[in-house]
């Protein structure tokens, strides 16, 4: 490595020839890195899937080699301090690390005490703890969520929570490792411009592991990209991402030849299969979470859903497949109620890939998982096996078929997730943000599958964020916000003139240009001079 | 009821847990079943929570009763005049069976008690309410978490019950008793899996947010100990003396 300059300040993180294997794999997961990063600076981490992104983020504040275990070569200097030489709990005064998985990251019986734990622990003082809780819920969107019981919020608003229980801790080198994956576009703009206004007046150093290469090019002023746990640039965005993407690219055919070819026995019940939502109302204790929303989606349609975090989405497929009973209205699945439906009939009408994969993931390997609802519908042998080994050719697993479900990667487990659902060969198939996690090309697989099942005489139905995809593929688009739908229709229409629309519902990113975000008043106060660097 | 201090709580609930255990007298064990049930609804806890949370006890109740009454040292066997059959003689003794009955009262005082501790009210003043008691910060923490789990345990639960039933499985069905029996490996089974994983992942959560790190801890909550704490303390004292002096005399 080349001699920092005299006039550049120490930096803010410092990997000396880093090389880490995790216990039990003779695989480095990440291999001799060394770079700087300065305080002050935005530094993206990209790569595939398995690059090693997460790794190099859990090595910041000392997860990896604390609580992995393993193998490390090397060094990780955070401000000075070797990592290894201090706990995780220490390097927590300085280090504010936010993992995916919301739902691992929070435990504390209120929104209140989630965010205040940090604070508490680094013995802050009661008023100051007050005061930055306060200012980091507000920051994330989740002002008036106080007393809300983490467990009850949606999945970004879950998000939002561990994001602002780190944001409140005032850590002067904060990490993402896709901590953003579920947020919706406006959210995701907000967090980056305030995080971009923290870096500008308190040289917080800012560590983001995304695959959303539109935010990367907004707001990373340098990109590490990683490949096999090797660093293979670390430079400008400009110049690791060359070809700008367009930001929705409408009338594009996706690559024919990708498309997985899927063949399923024809079903005269599920070949008529859509789905008839009429007046549904659905409430929580305090909450109206779906309000009078009606709807029809057939055979052979391909349509998105978009919309705000807590809009509704997850509540409106819980009451498409029963687990949720509207408190006025109805779902109705080729022609019958959903409540009047038993198991068996449900699963062939609907098929439901969750938020989470990891809550209907439950069985001790993968092909287990997948063969689990072909046994239920009482499949002779072969069937099911036959079933089994296409859904997850389909998906591309069939190697890890004899391994735990839940020690795949986040994005292998989501696909365990989808091939569990296509066994099932059902009539409606539904996706809550199918791509979350996945690279570019893990996210078109997905969406290619989606398509197959359309041409296939399915009805889809996705969740997504990501409204550029979601454009490419979903002929139709809904959009809701606060529990209704305030837009439907086909999805060009929906883009080229209904704009409003999508911009009232918080769809829609409209990332400044760099120098328009430095004019950016410091609105919000949320860190203290003193407060920050140790 | 929710501005209770987090210490007359605990210093209910372990009154309480002590009757349990010194109380001999079925009336008495009665009554204190009764002052727990007042104390449910005092805290602001609900019927339908008292019987979801008991419901689950159901079949251990039948067994304690029925391994008692076989294998507790008695000579009165149980007698039972049905009107078709005749008269039916139990392999069951008389006192066996009221052993296994007060052990099963027992059991859902401790029941009633325990929920107490936590409804309305956060964890992290009960933490701090055992903290101030003389507990370590770590192990007060970790006896409110573990009681915490509980709920979180039924979600998980519902949550594997529901991926389960989404996927054909019909032992969720309404009324298919001896099915759901036959599911219940594979309902724990991944229970247990999803615990321990959580586990793991909140240690590191907890961690990277300086849980145990070497600081003095702070609290955003601060404890007062007003009017009613010292009525509702002090009235608990007063019905402990009285349960207890009772029941040694009856
Ligand atoms: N179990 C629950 N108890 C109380 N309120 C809930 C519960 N689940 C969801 N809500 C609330 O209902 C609203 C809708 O939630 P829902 O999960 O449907 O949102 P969503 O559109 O899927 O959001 P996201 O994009 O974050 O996944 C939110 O305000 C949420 O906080
Ligand atoms: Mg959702």
């Amino acid at each position: 490595m080349q001699a920092l300059p005299e006039h550049l300040p120490p930096p803010a993180v410092e990997f000396h020839r880093l090389s880490y294997r995790y216990p039990g794999s003779s695989r480095w997961a990440l291999h001799d890195l060394s770079l700087r990063i300065l305080p002050g600076e935005f530094v993206a981490v990209i790569g595939p899937n398995g690059a090693g992104k997460s790794s190099l983020c859990k090595s910041l504040n000392g997860i990896i080699p604390h609580f992995e275990g393993g193998a490390l070569k090397g060094s990780v200097r955070v401000h000075n301090r070797d990592t290894r030489q201090h706990e995780v709990a220490d390097l927590a005064r300085h280090v504010g690390l936010v993992l995916e998985d919301p739902d691992a990251q929070l435990f504390a019986g209120t929104v209140l005490d989630e965010a205040a734990f940090g604070g508490e622990n680094l013995g802050m003082e009661p008023q100051m703890i007050r005061s930055s809780v306060a200012r980091a819920l507000r920051a994330v969107g989740l002002r008036g969520f106080d007393e809300r019981v983490p467990s009850t919020l949606s999945g970004g608003q879950k998000q939002r929570l561990a994001i602002a229980s780190l944001l409140a801790m005032t850590p002067s080198v904060l990490v993402f490792d896709e901590a953003t994956s579920q947020l919706d576009a406006e959210g995701a703009q907000h967090l980056m411009e305030l995080v971009c206004r923290l870096k500008l007046r308190y040289k917080l150093t800012v560590v983001v592991a995304t695959h959303d290469m539109a935010l990367v090019r907004a707001y990373a002023d340098r990109v590490i990209a990683l490949e096999a746990g090797r660093l293979v640039a670390f430079d400008t965005p400009e110049r690791v991402l060359s070809a700008p993407a367009p930001r929705f690219s409408l009338h594009r055919a996706p690559g024919e030849g990708t498309r997985p070819t899927l063949d399923i026995a024809a079903d005269p019940l599920i070949d008529r299969c859509g789905v008839d939502i009429r007046s549904v109302r659905c409430e929580y204790p305090g909450t109206v979470a779906v309000d009078d929303v009606s709807a029809t989606f057939s055979p052979g349609e391909f349509a998105g859903i978009v919309g705000r975090n807590g809009s509704g989405k997850t509540t409106l497929f819980k009451a498409i497949v029963g687990l949720l009973r509207p408190v006025a209205g109805e779902v109705r699945l080729a022609g019958r109620p959903v409540q009047s439906l038993d198991s068996t009939d449900l699963v062939r009408r609907a098929g439901y890939v969750q938020q989470n994969p990891d809550h209907q993931l439950f069985a001790d390997t993968v092909w287990k998982e997948v063969a689990f609802g072909p046994v239920n519908l009482g499949l002779d042998r072969d069937e099911v096996e036959d079933r089994v080994r296409r859904s997850l050719d389909t998906v591309g697993l069939r190697d890890q078929a004899n391994e735990h479900p839940l020690a795949l990667g986040r994005s292998d487990r989501s696909l365990v997730a989808l091939a569990s659902v296509l066994a099932l060969e059902s009539g409606v198939i539904l996706l809550d943000e199918p791509t979350r996690g996945h690279d570019m090309a893990g996210s078109r697989r997905v969406m290619e599958i989606a398509c197959s099942l359309r041409d296939a005489g399915r009805t889809i139905i996705a969740i997504g964020h990501d409204l550029g995809l979601l454009c490419e593929y979903a002929s139709r688009l809904v959009v809701m916000d606060s529990g209704r739908i305030v837009a439907d229709g086909p999805t060009g229409e929906i883009i080229e003139s209904r704009t409003e629309v999508l911009e009232a519902a918080g769809v829609l990113a409209t990332h400044r240009a760099p120098s328009e975000r430095m004019a950016v008043p410091f609105s919000d106060d949320m860190y203290d001079e003193e407060q920050i660097c140790g | 009821m929710d501005r209770l201090d987090p210490r007359v709580r605990v210093a209910v609930v372990i009154l309480m847990s002590i009757l349990c255990f010194l109380l001999r007298h079925p009336a008495t064990i009665v009554a204190a079943l009764v002052v727990a049930l007042v104390l449910w609804r005092a805290v602001g806890l609900g019927w339908e929570e008292l019987v979801a949370g008991i419901r689950p006890l159901r079949v251990v109740f039948v067994l304690v009763i029925a391994a008692q009454g076989f294998f507790f040292p008695g000579d009165t066997p149980v007698r039972l005049d049905l009107p078709l059959l005749g008269a039916l003689t139990l392999p069951l003794t008389v006192q066996g069976v009221s052993f296994g009955l007060m052990l099963c009262l027992r059991v859902l005082v401790l029941a009633t008690t325990v929920p107490i501790l936590t409804s309305q009210t956060s964890i992290d003043r009960i933490v701090l309410a055992l903290t101030r008691l003389g507990l370590p910060y770590r192990a007060a923490y970790t006896v409110t978490t573990a009681l915490n789990q509980i709920p979180v345990l039924r979600s998980d639960i519902a949550t594997i019950s529901a991926a389960q039933r989404l996927r054909g499985s019909t032992a969720f069905d309404r009324g298919r008793f001896l099915q759901k029996l036959r599911a219940y490996p594979a309902l724990v089974v991944p229970l247990v899996m999803t615990s321990m994983r959580r586990a793991t992942l909140m240690g590191v959560a907890m961690q990277s947010r300086a849980f145990g790190s070497g600081a003095a801890r702070t609290s955003i909550h601060a404890l007062s100990f007003r009017r009613l704490d010292a009525m509702v303390l002090a009235a608990s004292l007063v019905l402990f003396g009285v349960l207890v002096t009772v029941d040694r005399v009856i």
